[in-house]
């Protein structure tokens, strides 16, 4: 059996990231087809993730030097970046260093008639990784509405 | 002014009073994120009773209807707690 899916990755791609993020959000949608409040938490927690990944990958986009770099490589104006692509799971962190994804939203939701900016920051504001440890379960109904909306998100974050 | 002094802006201001008024009994407390850049949090017990997305739903709807466009973006998150949310003391 391989375990290579727990081996850090060398080198963070923008493009294998968005691979990622489609395969997690597809482990989420076989959850919710099961229909049982006992795998909502499961489906809560990979869409949120899901996002998490994507905006990653935006980081890393923009960033790439940063991205490349060993710890001990970076240089302390670096470092919040740096943590945020390999530490951190701060997705409000992250929307703040990318004015422009959130310019870019503000413009297509103004075409479409929709806030996918505030869509973004509802899901960012709610998700955090402590939802791994949470001993409360969710009902399927909340955590499919968090599906759907992530659905329509992750098109944008690509 | 005074080094690491936070003006605040009018839209924080405006935003507070709202989400008091439309949910009374709310607890709005603000935090400055960077720039313009604010964090809110409400505290309200009726949110115990609401789901995550139809509290985010409520604040924003709220957040569109009170501020201009340009404010709006400068709303960094609203972070909705209910009391159950709150650590038990």
């Amino acid at each position: 059996m391989s375990s290579g899916i727990f081996a850090k990755e060398p080198r963070l791609r923008p493009s294998a990231m968005a691979t990622v993020a489609e395969r997690r959000f597809a482990d989420a949608e076989a959850l919710s087809d099961t229909n049982e409040n006992a795998r909502a938490n499961g489906v809560a927690y990979l869409v949120g993730f899901v996002v998490e990944i994507l905006l990653k990958a935006r980081l890393v986009d923009k960033f790439p030097q940063i991205a490349r770099k060993q710890q001990h490589e970076v240089s302390e104006t670096e470092r919040e970046i740096w943590r945020l692509i390999w530490r951190q799971h701060d997705l409000e962190g992250m929307l703040e260093r990318m004015n422009e994804l959130d310019a870019a939203l503000k413009r297509r939701g103004e075409r479409d008639g929709k806030d996918y900016s505030a869509e973004l920051k509802k899901v960012c504001a709610t998700w955090t990784i402590q939802a791994r440890y949470s001993p409360r379960t969710m009902l399927m109904t909340e955590a499919r509405e968090w599906l759907e909306r992530v659905r329509l998100l992750k098109e944008l974050l690509k | 002014m005074a080094d690491g002094t936070v003006t605040v802006p009018p839209f924080v201001t405006l935003l507070t009073a709202a989400l008091t008024q439309q949910l009374p009994g709310a607890e709005v407390n603000t935090e400055h994120v960077r720039a313009d850049r604010f964090r809110f949090i409400v505290v309200w017990d009726q949110f115990d009773a609401m789901d995550h997305p139809e509290r985010q739903d409520l604040v924003w709807d709220i957040a569109g209807r009170e501020l201009a466009p340009q404010d709006l973006r400068n709303v960094s998150m609203i972070l909705t707690l209910g009391d159950e949310d709150l650590p038990q003391s």
